[in-house]
């Protein structure tokens, strides 16, 4: 691949500017782990249909296997690593409080997602969050732990509004 | 929020010690290491499945700007003959056997440009007749079809026994070919290293792949170093030595460069072992009120194109009888060569389908006589006073006779009635829901070997800060091992979590071991780093006892100390002097038990199910578990969660289609449905506590037992929901939709 088949893209990884060439082919899944060593965004399927490789997209959820790093001259992307700071992100409290995850291969997919739905539904019912989550698959944990630790995430961003009380 | 207690020990609920990097997405999977000029893989796969290559053509692959080697099986064997003296080869050099078999291979240092060498490979392939239809060859061939495997196993004499029951019922049952779908595909990574190889591997056993590799290349097993770090899920097929596993190490070793191989889904569906695959021809005999007299079985199973590594028919054999008396039992096992993945254990490996035709033959018993589902097995349940319980069944290796250990299967069930209110459920279902679903209740017990042969080992280090590092030969897919051997050392050593290390399996660090599958992790590795951790607790307190002038009687163990009646030392002070010496406190211990333990349990399901479109949804669903005393307890609840959704999919979901072309035909997750959050209900965990007399921990095995009753109780509540508007039996899993539709207007006369 000659140099002249790349294309230049200016985006922001979370929240850090970064400025690379790519071959056109190039997904943003292998982009992340393999560009930029940022290996927590897993692959599990490279097909769209497990959400392993979920990341957000300037905010929006998308399946970083089927979109091509050259599309995102200007975007904002966000990975798992950018989630917690100083300490954990209330998601990834409540993963772990919840023994939300086993292996934990599919667990940055499932933050990814979790993220995107607590910002569209901040108090979302328990098959809210079902429906939410269903095109995530986890292969490990039968998903109960993982419904109950988004719910308690959602409680804590949120302050105590939870519906019912 | 659940309450938490970070004591540390042995029961105590831990939250687990591993999530930190696994959260931060700081996790070491292999295709997360990061490693100067590895080469990565790319296998170019059969597109028949039985064909023989009459050429392969390098039209431009091996010219590819970046692509460093390109060879096929041909090649292969000509340079290295010996890598094809074992099983299944690296690569096809004569005819393929099944359509996703490796026939040429390419290594660039990008994934995308190796696969762009394989579009430049030219295959002329002139194809064979397959073997498809397992009863179909059967059928044709009788005794002479070919299999890898026939063998018989029981007790007693049956034919007497049928001649002379009150009742003989008799079926066709199957279950259909899956396949385990870890969201993390195979992967390996060898790196040169001396004359030898350092091997990072996804690997459910370090050990045996140490030993496959060092045997395919003809190294000392010493000079292969096998590390399992943080493995994406294994269910099974993460385990022994795949094709692709000496391709890689070969080419690493040949080329002197680190060679990596990442399996993509297409690869899994098509080359990662396949597994469940059988159809059974099973007979029961039984008395007018329904106790049990004799089972007599006959196995088919999709073998697939070469001889399983380990055979899961057997399993399913010993399996069958289940927590309940016979007076005779004889199960006929062939497995039937075919064209297809070859198959292996799959998260159960053998014990689902077993227990699924058991519990499908009492249910239909019931049916027959009259009885109430749970009032047969009540008839027929092995009582704990019979403890521990001659089953007569030869065990898997033949050497011996199955003779559970422990357990109290009247009380599992009735637990379960219970806590399933059924009386409640059975007034609920004779109405339909207003939409027209209708209520079914399954039932189903089990009895599961866990923990088998022959042996693991644990190697426990006095750390020169004072802290001490455990291992295992039994690395983790994601059950938590940190944790709950941590716990283990903790209360062997009476320290706090902080104080113990956990460390990766190691070849280099653990001398020998077996893995982790079959539900034996805790019962065997758990055992073995208990007894190590005693050795290093004598060990420690001689030591101090020397510094202190004390009797080592007269010490004891508390966390970062040892305690003296008076004063005492702390263990980083110790582990100084020691070291000092330039000596090191290391204790190995090898745990060898002559019998597995036996969990027992069981499950009731409670289903909705709509006979026009066939959708079944799960309302209910109760577990009672024992697997002895609970090390860990939002694990264990954790693995019979988990195992509950493998239970759903079976029952369900999951089935790999074959053409008559061994052609697969759900080769995706588009087409192989895996259970969702929308699919697997919160299932009720209930415990009992029935300790094991066979390891020092009182332990049974817990990994298989939420998947292992599931298929029954699950097709036992669809059928059930469906016998008052004239259902048929649920013969056949995964209960699809189009199956429940047949079902539901099946009209079978009894």
């Amino acid at each position: 691949m000659q140099a002249e088949d790349r294309i230049r893209i200016n985006l922001t990884v979370n929240g850090s500017s970064v400025s690379q060439q790519v071959e056109a082919r190039r997904t943003l899944a292998d982009f992340l782990r393999y560009d930029l060593g940022l290996t927590g965004t897993h692959t599990g399927c490279e097909q769209g249909a497990c959400g392993a490789c979920t990341v957000l997209l300037d905010g929006v959820a998308v399946r970083s296997c089927l979109i091509f790093a050259s599309q995102l001259d200007g975007a904002a992307v966000e990975t798992v690593e950018g989630l917690a700071n100083e300490s954990l992100h209330p998601l990834q409290e409540a993963f772990h409080r919840h023994h939300a995850l086993q292996c934990g291969y599919c667990t940055p997919g499932f933050l990814m997602a979790a993220k995107e739905l607590l910002t569209v539904n901040p108090d979302p019912s328990e098959t809210e969050i079902r429906q939410a989550l269903s095109g995530q698959i986890c292969r490990c944990t039968g998903y109960e732990n993982i419904v109950q630790a988004v719910r308690e995430a959602a409680d804590t961003l949120h302050g105590a509004k939870g519906r019912d009380a | 929020m659940p309450s938490v207690k970070n004591r540390g020990g042995i029961g105590d609920d831990l939250l687990r010690l591993e999530d930190d990097r696994l959260l931060k997405g700081q996790g070491r999977f292999v295709g997360d290491m990061r490693v100067p000029h590895v080469l990565e893989l790319a296998v170019l796969r059969s597109l028949h499945a039985h064909a023989e290559i009459v050429s392969i053509e390098d039209r431009g692959a091996s010219a590819l700007p970046g692509v460093v080697h390109v060879v096929t099986g041909a090649q292969l064997q000509e340079e290295a003959p010996g890598l094809f003296a074992l099983g299944q080869p690296p690569l096809v050099a004569g005819e393929t056997l099944y359509v996703g078999q490796g026939v040429a291979a390419a290594l660039a240092e990008d994934r995308y440009v190796a696969e762009d060498a394989l579009e430049k490979l030219f295959v002329r392939y002139r194809r064979l007749p397959v073997l498809s239809d397992v009863e179909r060859i059967v059928e044709e061939s009788g005794e002479a079809a070919v299999t890898l495997g026939d063998s018989v196993i029981g007790f007693g004499e049956v034919e007497p026994l049928f001649a002379a029951a009150d009742i003989v019922l008799e079926e066709r049952l199957a279950i259909g070919r899956a396949t385990a779908q870890p969201l993390e595909g195979r992967a390996i990574l060898a790196m040169p290293e001396g004359e030898g190889l350092l091997v990072y591997a996804a690997t459910q056993g370090p050990h045996g792949l140490r030993q496959g590799l060092a045997k395919a290349l003809s190294l000392a097993p010493e000079l292969v170093r096998v590390v399992a770090q943080d493995v994406g899920g294994g269910f099974g097929v993460k385990n022994g030595v795949y094709p692709d596993d000496i391709l890689v190490a070969y080419l690493a070793l040949k080329l002197q460069r680190p060679v990596r191989f990442q399996e993509d889904r297409r690869e899994h569906f098509l080359s990662t072992v396949h597994s469940r695959a059988q159809v059974h021809r099973i007979r029961v005999a039984a008395r007018r009120d329904g106790t049990l007299l004799a089972v007599d079985d006959d196995i088919l199973l999709d073998a697939g194109a070469y001889q399983a590594r380990v055979g899961y028919g057997r399993t399913t054999a010993v399996t069958i009888p289940g927590p309940y008396h016979l007076s005779a039992y004889r199960c006929r096992i062939r497995d039937v060569h075919t064209h297809k993945v070859p198959v292996g254990p799959y998260r159960g490996a053998g014990r689902p389908e077993g227990n699924f035709v058991m519990e499908r033959m009492l249910d239909a018993l019931s049916r027959r006589l009259g009885i109430d589902r749970a009032e047969i097995r009540r008839r027929n349940l092995i009582e704990p006073h019979e403890m521990p319980y001659d089953t007569r069944i030869p065990d898997r290796n033949g050497n011996g006779v199955i003779v559970y250990d422990s357990g109290d299967y009247p009380l599992a069930l009735e637990t379960a009635l219970k806590a399933a209110d059924i009386e409640t459920w059975r007034e609920r279902q004779k109405a339909p829901l207003p939409d027209g679903r209708r209520i079914g209740v399954g039932i189903a017990m089990f009895t599961e070997d866990t923990g088998v042969a022959p042996f693991e080992m644990g190697v426990v280090d006095l750390l020169e800060d004072g802290r001490i590092r455990i291992a295992s030969g039994s690395p983790a897919q994601g059950q938590g091992h940190e944790t709950t051997f941590t716990q283990i050392a903790c209360s062997a050593l009476s320290q706090t979590p902080g104080q113990i290390v956990y460390a990766d399996t190691d070849t280099a660090l653990v001398p020998a071991g077996i893995g982790t599958f079959g539900s034996r992790a805790t019962v065997m590795a758990g055992s073995a780093v208990h007894l190590a951790c005693k050795k290093l607790e004598d060990m420690v307190l001689t030591e101090a006892g020397a510094i202190l002038g004390e009797a080592k009687e007269r010490l004891s163990l508390s966390p970062g100390r040892v305690d003296a009646p008076q004063g005492g030392l702390q263990l980083r002070d110790l582990a100084a002097s020691i070291e000092a010496k330039g000596e090191h406190l290391r204790a190995e211990a090898v745990f060898r038990p002559e019998q597995p333990t036996y969990a027992d349990g069981c499950h009731i399901a409670m289903v909705a199910v709509d006979p026009l479109t066939g959708s079944v949804e799960i309302l209910k669903y109760i577990i009672v578990d024992d697997c002895g005393n609970v090390i860990s307890p939002r694990l264990v609840d954790g693995q019979i969660q988990g195992g509950l959704a493998f239970g759903v999919a079976a029952a369900l979901l999951e089935e790999l289609v074959y053409d008559n072309q061994g052609q697969l035909l759900t080769g995706s997750f588009m087409d192989y449905p895996l259970p969702t959050a929308l699919d697997v209900p919160a299932a009720e965990i209930h415990h009992l506590c029935s300790p094991s007399p066979r390891n020092p921990l009182g332990v049974k095995g817990v990994g298989e037992g939420g998947t292992v009753p599931a298929l029954a109780a699950i097709a036992g509540a669809v059928e059930d929901a469906l016998l008052p508007i004239g259902g048929g039996m649920a013969r056949q899993l995964p209960l699809t939709p189009e199956r429940v539709v047949r079902l539901a207007s099946a009209n079978e006369r009894q």
